[in-house]
């Protein structure tokens, strides 16, 4: 270990020669004038901020949105009109979309699911076929009110924030009052736990109900998030 | 083709395989295991040798770098061997520091775990083939890049410190546990899968290369070596079901014993549309910076973002745009390249910590683990990666920088494990090193600490972290956070007008020193917040830009009830009068500046 160590030290050692450490103390003194170069970003800015805006606005609006509550806020999502998760395993049945083929398609964003593109305004009708065929379906949800903001999706579920002392029996209890039961504990330290549902807007307006209530701390529907790497 | 496993299971495999026996998952009640493992440790060989189970066809050998071996596939170094024992070469198991544990198959059936021995055996004498490409250890001026342009890992390794036994979550697409540079720090039985709820992870390609950049293996004669080589790593590859039930357990997970919660993720780049991260997460951070570790906070470090695209000084998207990476209990890393310039994809931000190294301007990228075999990045198609497909050097992005940080981390903790989440980020930024000296958007805070948009406090500096360590004094306890009441100016905002609105806030607190400060905010009926600047001045005439005109290529957005995160006023005294102010800057919209609620975490002293 230690010949191994050496030879890393020893090889850094050779390569910071040239260098120092710490804080430049005349780091500030070249350059351009902070102001000089202020005024032209915001001028560059200005200009170019116009022209890719005019290519935002040329978005359509959503006109469907939903509310839900996220602690002590109240958040919104945007209803996709040309786009519909399907939940859980895949289904072999690919002939769901021909109802739509020229604009149908696939993409493998979830395991365990996939996103169907179908032609814009048919999303509601497409979901409904896929769950006549017996399969899970969500609305995708956007963050923003056009159809190319990144969206979410709603997988099921419920997720309550109970008072820490609730025992899983107690919240067990409280939950058959709504006719519903624990799916697991989501981290009882925080007092959180997942209230079944199935996917879809369901979950969303029961966490509403469940929020409004009163009859525990919070809730708010659980989220399929399309989170990046980076 | 390649056996894709580690030296320690090739060896094993070579000379033990037979064709008997299946090994594996048996789930019907299995009969005795075998008993009395016993591992020697010779000069040149490692020997294996236990008792005969009754009736057994063959045995398997499981590891894990701690106590606590568990019989799960990813943990199986070694299987089919036909007898009751077995000799390695010591030399291929270098930088082995762990516990073997066999089982034996019997009737087609698997046994439990034997007694588990310890094993160590020291590390090659020879540096990692690959060492000499890692610029961003090392920076000799590879292809040209700046000479000390790195992480500067002088100090911590001249004092041994290698990130021994420190446990890093790699929160991610997966993890390729059985990689022959990252089998020997990894936990197998403390992974976690959230499709199939076990610990048999995938191997996901991204969180591999992080995990490598962070641990991998060093002195083991192969590929790489992480920042912190000996730490442990753990993978929970949360991306592949991203639910937020699932983020809650992902950023909670063994937390009193993971220290650095590693996360090269987030909301989809590039929109310029705040993403907001939910009440629930927050909650699961603030319980691992408070209880984490033992009580001593596990530390989040965070992929500041990579959605910065350069359109003529034109950004797209910024870190605080991002309300995981501008939460406050974790570090927003920024990704700077081999000249120590900012990447020009790498998001700015009030958020933003610190920067590390990774692919700047240059395309000059970062090498690291990549899959085994022809999957990952390096497919062994193009002529400028390396031959060997088990590694690449074209890891880039914040996510590069990301676990770069998380490695050198683990070294400090190594040198100081009773440092809290806190200490950590300030040694973290009292000792950033202020890289692109030139850049204009450098100023002293009024604590007289160097901070800029770009880089947070500076670059990764280990040696400047290791040189603060032996003086360095604990913190005192966190004061109750001062809240400000919830300010409704509705001012107008005229459209694309020099001129701002501004409002105030007169803050008195017995906080004298602050350590971070979030701004809550609304102009909800401006309808594309693409247009605006948002700018906070604290009592010691700090600027922190929260918000900046900026390009919304997926359409516009509004800022209703968004939270800012604000790191640049590290140190000052908040008390005294803080500004908001707003203006529109692009023609096209109007709104009103709504609201505002400052609040403000910090200590007395």
């Amino acid at each position: 270990m230690n010949t191994f160590l050496a030879s890393v030290a020893l090889v850094l050692l050779l390569g910071c020669g040239a260098s120092s450490d710490g804080q430049d103390a005349s780091a500030l003194e070249a350059g351009p004038s902070p102001a000089k170069a202020s005024l032209a970003r915001q001028v560059m800015s200005s200009s170019m901020a116009r022209s890719g805006k005019a290519a935002a606005l040329a978005l359509e609006p959503l006109p469907r949105s939903v509310e839900y509550y996220d602690g002590e806020l109240r958040r919104t999502l945007w209803l996709s009109e040309d786009t519909v998760l399907e939940m859980g395993p895949v289904a072999a049945d690919a002939a769901i979309v021909e109802e739509a083929p020229e604009s149908a398609g696939t993409s493998n964003d979830l395991r365990g699911g996939r996103t169907w593109k179908v032609r814009r305004g048919r999303a509601d009708a497409v979901a409904a076929e896929v769950a006549r065929r017996g399969h899970q379906t969500s609305p995708a949800l956007h963050i923003a009110g056009t159809a190319e903001a990144p969206f979410v999706g709603l997988p099921g579920g419920v997720i309550v924030t109970v008072p820490r002392e609730w025992s899983r029996e107690t919240v067990a209890s409280w939950a058959s009052g709504w006719g519903r039961s624990v799916e697991k504990v989501v981290h009882a330290q925080l007092g959180l736990y997942l209230i079944e549902t199935g996917p879809g807007l369901e979950s969303l307006e029961l966490a509403n109900r469940m929020h409004e209530s009163g009859e525990i701390l919070a809730a708010t529907p659980n989220i399929l998030h399309f989170a990046s790497t980076r | 083709m390649r056996l894709a496993v580690s030296p320690l299971f090739l060896i094993l495999f070579l000379s033990g395989a037979c064709g008997g026996g299946g090994g594996g998952g048996g789930e019907t009640p299995p009969p005795s295991p075998p008993a009395n493992l016993v591992a020697t440790v010779g000069a040149t060989t490692v020997e294996l040798a236990w008792d005969s189970a009754p009736g057994a066809t063959s045995y398997s050998i499981y590891y894990s770098p701690i106590s606590g071996v568990v019989r799960t596939p990813l943990a199986r170094i070694a299987q089919n061997i036909a007898t009751n024992s077995q000799q390695a070469q010591a030399s291929d198991l270098a930088s082995f520091d762990g516990f073997l544990a066999v089982t034996a198959v019997v009737n087609g059936v698997e046994t439990g775990l034997s007694n588990e021995v310890p094993v160590s055996v020291p590390a090659f004498s020879t540096v990692d083939p690959l060492f000499s490409e890692q610029w961003h250890l090392n920076n000799v001026g590879q292809g040209g890049g700046l000479i000390g342009e790195d992480a500067r890992l002088l100090t911590p390794y001249s004092l041994s410190r290698f990130g021994t036994g420190v446990r890093i979550a790699i929160i991610d697409d997966g993890l390729e546990v059985q990689h022959e540079d990252l089998i020997a720090n990894t936990i197998p039985g403390l992974c976690h899968d959230y499709i199939s709820g076990t610990p048999n992870i995938n191997p996901g390609e991204h969180g591999s290369s992080c995990a490598g950049v962070a641990a991998a293996v060093g002195g083991n004669g192969l590929g790489v070596i992480g920042a912190a080589f000996e730490a442990h790593l753990v993978g929970y590859n949360l991306l592949e079901t991203d639910t937020s039930a699932n983020e809650v357990d992902a950023m909670t997970r063994g937390i009193s014993q993971i220290s650095i919660s590693s996360n090269s993720w987030g909301p989809t780049d590039g929109t310029g549309i705040p993403a907001p991260a939910t009440a629930n997460w927050q909650a699961a951070i603030d319980l691992g910076t408070s209880t984490g570790r033992n009580g001593l906070g596990t530390v989040y470090t965070w992929a500041a973002g990579n959605g910065a695209a350069d359109n003529g000084g034109v950004p797209t998207d910024n870190s605080n745009l991002d309300g995981y990476a501008n939460y406050r209990g974790v570090i927003a890393v920024g990704a700077i390249g081999d000249d120590g310039r900012k990447a020009n994809y790498s998001e700015s931000g009030a958020n933003v910590w610190i920067s590390a190294h990774s692919m700047g301007n240059n395309d000059r990228g970062i090498t690291t683990v990549d899959l085994q075999g022809a999957s990952g990045s390096n497919t062994g198609a193009s002529p400028s990666d390396y031959p060997d497909t088990n590694y690449t050097n074209t890891f880039s992005g914040t996510s590069s920088a990301t676990p770069l940080v998380t490695g050198v981390v683990a070294l400090i903790l190594e040198e100081r494990p009773q440092l809290t989440e806190r200490d950590v980020r300030r040694v973290l930024a009292l000792s950033a090193r202020r890289n692109d000296p030139t850049d204009s958007d450098w100023s002293a805070n009024g604590a007289g600490i160097f901070v800029n948009h770009k880089y947070g406090f500076g670059a990764l500096n280990a040696s400047g972290a290791f040189a603060l360590l032996p003086g360095y004094t604990l913190l005192g306890p966190q004061l109750a956070p001062f809240v400000s009441v919830l300010r409704t100016p509705n001012l107008p905002i005229q459209d694309a007008n020099p001129t701002y609105v501004s409002d105030t806030i007169a803050v008195s607190t017995p906080i004298t020193k602050i350590e971070h400060v979030e701004v809550l905010f609304s102009a909800a009926n401006h309808p594309f917040l693409g247009d605006l600047r948002v700018e906070l001045i604290s009592p010691q005439a700090t600027v922190s830009v929260l918000s900046e005109p900026h390009e919304m290529p997926n359409g516009g957005a509004s800022f209703s009830n968004w939270t800012f995160g604000v790191v640049r006023c590290l140190d000052e005294n908040p008390n005294g009068t803080w500004l908001l102010r707003v203006r529109d800057e692009v023609s096209g919209d109007v709104g009103t500046f709504q609201s505002w609620r400052l609040t403000i975490r910090g200590r007395a002293q």
